[in-house]
């Protein structure tokens, strides 16, 4: 394996960015990660032995981090200058099957194939990744065969890609995107910190009627933090099926039985309402926050929806844990690891835990769960995790949004995954006869 | 005339200062910071030392007015500082790639709306009330009406996905490269068609007002009369002797309107997906990136600044008057 420049890409390259990660001039939010390694050390020119101070689940997953080529980077590293080498932009070097070719600030990236990937060459030679800020622009680009790929919104996906001539250029995917959409509620608010009003809640939303109306129907509802059809998910957890019935008997149970003259429930004579934010230039959360005030009405809990500049909810209202509800979305990863979002020591400001959630048998699940790299007990963790998170409704999970992409017709060797479609791109071609661009 | 210049650079100085300061004040309190898009808010990897390191990397960690003042002593020294956005180049060179594309649409559509709104505004004022000056008046009104990004995507599916006849979006094709040298010009061209037709649209209505009002005025004038006593004929009257009295409010209006040249349009630049000044500022403010909204600011405020006193300037040029009143004020 060789780097783009044609240097060999060996053992020091790895040990040098296990240095340059753990380097704290190094600013990165992957170091705490490298941080558990005890040694690491070249056994060969080819072969790297890590030594961690305990079991340590993420491990691997964690060393397949961009590796960083030493010949190219070792002065800046050592600078703690990483970020202004001139490799960033004019020239970055790696070792995969494409070749950074040239980047227009926002217009353009283009890659060309490399001809000595250690996979063979991908089939198509050159990539143009255009930037275009405007979804509709670029539906339009679509429509007009300017682009051969993109992503569709969920209303192009479903209402204005379906007439013959666009099934006909292009091919439409659909596929469970790592990203998962919730409404968190402040849990040091003492209404919310009862797990029935929370469990009401839960009742009372109508994820269907909220997949339906904002997705079009394309998302799946989610039952917990992990995506159906992965190995760490568990189908068998607690159900809330919508039921307004339900989630009103449990909020009496809580101590919500009487209503004012607007239907408003009360406790101790104070009115059930609370401000539920949403981020701004967030179409699909705004219409979330819409339909789950109306849903919460209906059970007599007034809600005030509030959509805030993103960069000014997080640190005014978020970060100062200054909220009552929130709408907003987890992007998760492949390993289930998610100690920094549940674990009762992550709440400080800059901290995951923004709900604020403290349990202590998920606190020791989360531990156990991470510090095992055998898959059958690692699962045995992460299913009991699922259940009491199931149980407890700390946050109410809504749905896994669909990622949608769409390409050219023309482009063959594509086969879908539950992970997408871009994993095998360098084996994507373009018969002869249909290609459209021949230079290069 | 020089002196009266010199002044007035002189007195832009504490102006120019007044000016940076207020904004640095304004983009400070706006809450958020420009750590939280690079420490990996919305996944599930995060790490709260991160924030610090890059909190003091930035100097964020300074109390305010240490912050303003290290940014002023770099300004002195025309350093306008690096991005803070995650590819850490100089400011500079960030506003220095998207200018030009900026400056070219602005200067192009602004001689064209020039050039379309005099002859309009001079038609419409000396056939005042007639069929031309009512069509007109209509077509400028719905010009102005008409929203910026509607008119785009209409034109877009009429010229790029109808008609085919000319590209949708962005600066160049993708085979750019590999086309002919006379080909890569009008391929260029065929992409600035639309922006520029949408931009000049909207700023018609404007200068074509402005310049019909003035020369109504001005045809009321006694000299006006006078002129078409002497027997001369109506093109000199109206060509010569009206026109260019009417030009001076369209100087200031002209003045005014340099500074916007490299502002750039959000809309018809994010429409367009063209990389100009308007995207570049819009995105920094979403990202907090304060050196690059600093720099921006720095700019078009002193750009500002000079349109302006070269609009006075060239008002004494143009006009005698003032010329004298100027002289006279100083004694």
């Amino acid at each position: 394996m060789r780097w783009h420049d044609g240097q060999p890409f060996t053992a020091a390259d790895v040990i040098f960015t296990y240095e340059t990660m753990i380097n704290p001039k190094t600013p990165t939010a992957y170091g705490g990660d490298f941080k558990a390694v005890e040694s690491v050390e070249a056994v060969d020119q080819y072969t790297v032995h890590v030594r961690y101070k305990h079991p340590s689940a993420k491990a691997l997953q964690s060393w397949s981090v961009w590796m960083l080529p030493k010949h190219l980077l070792e002065t800046a590293a050592g600078e703690g200058k990483l970020r202004e080498a001139p490799q960033n932009r004019t020239n970055p070097v790696g070792t995969g099957p494409y070749l950074f070719k040239e980047w227009k600030s926002g217009e353009k990236v283009v890659l060309v194939a490399n001809p000595s990937y250690f996979e063979g060459r991908p089939y198509i030679s050159r990539v143009v990744y255009r930037i275009i800020p405007s979804s509709a622009t670029t539906f339009l680009e679509l429509k007009a065969k300017g682009v051969d790929g993109a992503k569709l919104t969920a209303l192009q996906f479903k209402r204005q890609t379906e007439y013959p001539a666009f099934r006909k250029a292009y091919v439409k995917y659909q596929y469970a995107a790592n990203v998962y959409v919730y409404l968190g509620m402040n849990l040091r608010d003492p209404r919310f910190a009862d797990r029935r009003v929370r469990q009401a809640f839960a009742h009372a939303i109508n994820k269907r009627e909220i997949i339906d109306g904002v997705r079009l129907g394309l998302a799946r509802e989610a039952t917990g933090p992990y995506k159906p059809g992965t190995w760490q998910y568990n189908p068998n957890v607690h159900q809330y099926p919508y039921d307004p019935a339900k989630a009103a008997s449990l909020l009496a149970e809580a101590g919500w039985n009487e209503k004012n003259s607007d239907g408003i429930l009360l406790k101790n004579g104070q009115p059930f309402k609370f401000d539920l934010l949403s981020a701004q230039g967030s179409d699909e959360g705004r219409k979330v926050a819409e339909i789950i005030q109306a849903s919460l009405k209906d059970i007599g809990v007034q809600v005030e929806i509030r959509v805030i500049e993103w960069a000014a909810l997080l640190k005014e209202y978020i970060k100062k844990r200054n909220f009552e509800a929130v709408i907003l979305a987890w992007g998760i990863t492949p390993d289930p690891d998610q100690y920094d979002i549940w674990h009762s020591s992550k709440t400080s400001p800059d901290e995951l835990n923004r709900i604020g959630y403290a349990n202590p048998v998920v606190d020791e699940l989360l531990e156990k769960g991470r510090g095992t790299c055998i898959e059958a007990d690692r699962k045995k963790y992460y299913d009991r995790l699922q259940e009491v998170l199931a149980d407890d409704q700390p946050i109410v999970f809504l749905y896994f949004r669909d990622g949608l992409p769409v390409v050219s017709s023309r482009v063959r060797g594509i086969v879908p995954s539950p992970i997408g479609i871009n994993y095998n791109f360098n084996e994507w071609f373009v018969p002869l006869s249909l290609h459209r661009y021949t230079a290069g | 005339m020089f002196g009266y210049a010199l002044r007035r650079l002189i007195l832009a100085i504490p102006l120019l200062i007044g000016i940076t300061f207020v904004s640095f004040l304004v983009i400070h309190l706006a809450p958020g910071e420009p750590v939280e898009n690079q420490s990996g808010e919305s996944s599930t990897q995060s790490d709260a030392k991160l924030r610090e390191r890059l909190r003091e990397i930035y100097g964020l960690d300074k109390p305010l007015h240490v912050q303003y003042w290290n940014w002023v002593t770099r300004l002195a020294r025309l350093d306008f500082g690096r991005s803070f956005s995650p590819d850490a180049r100089p400011v500079l060179q960030k506003i220095g790639e998207r200018l030009p594309i900026t400056l070219l649409l602005n200067i192009v559509e602004l001689m064209i709306i020039v050039a379309l709104a005099i002859p309009i505004g001079v038609l419409s004022a000396t056939r005042q009330y007639s069929t031309f000056d009512k069509v007109t008046t209509v077509f400028v009104f719905v010009g102005f009406a008409t929203p910026d990004f509607w008119l785009a995507l209409m034109l877009m599916i009429l010229f790029g996905v109808q008609l085919g006849w000319l590209p949708i979006s962005g600066l160049r094709s993708p085979t750019w490269e590999y086309l002919a040298f006379w080909r890569q010009q009008w391929d260029f061209v065929a992409h600035l068609a639309l922006p520029i037709l949408v931009a000049t649209f909207g700023g018609l209505a404007g200068f074509s007002r402005y310049m019909r009002q003035s020369m109504l005025e001005v045809v009321r004038q006694d000299y006006i009369q006078s002129a078409r006593a002497k027997g001369l004929s109506e093109s000199v009257v109206i060509g010569k002797h009206a026109l260019r009295n009417a030009l001076l409010p369209i100087v200031t209006v002209l003045g005014l309107s340099l500074p916007g040249l490299i502002g750039g349009s959000v809309i018809v630049e994010s429409i367009f997906a063209i990389p100009g000044m308007g995207q570049l500022m819009v995105q920094a403010v979403f990202e907090r990136d304060y050196p690059v909204i600093m720099g921006n600011l720095v700019i078009v405020a002193t750009l500002t600044l000079v349109a302006n006193l070269i609009a006075d300037l060239t008002y004494s040029l143009v006009d005698p008057r003032i010329r004298v009143a100027a002289r006279r004020g100083r004694r």
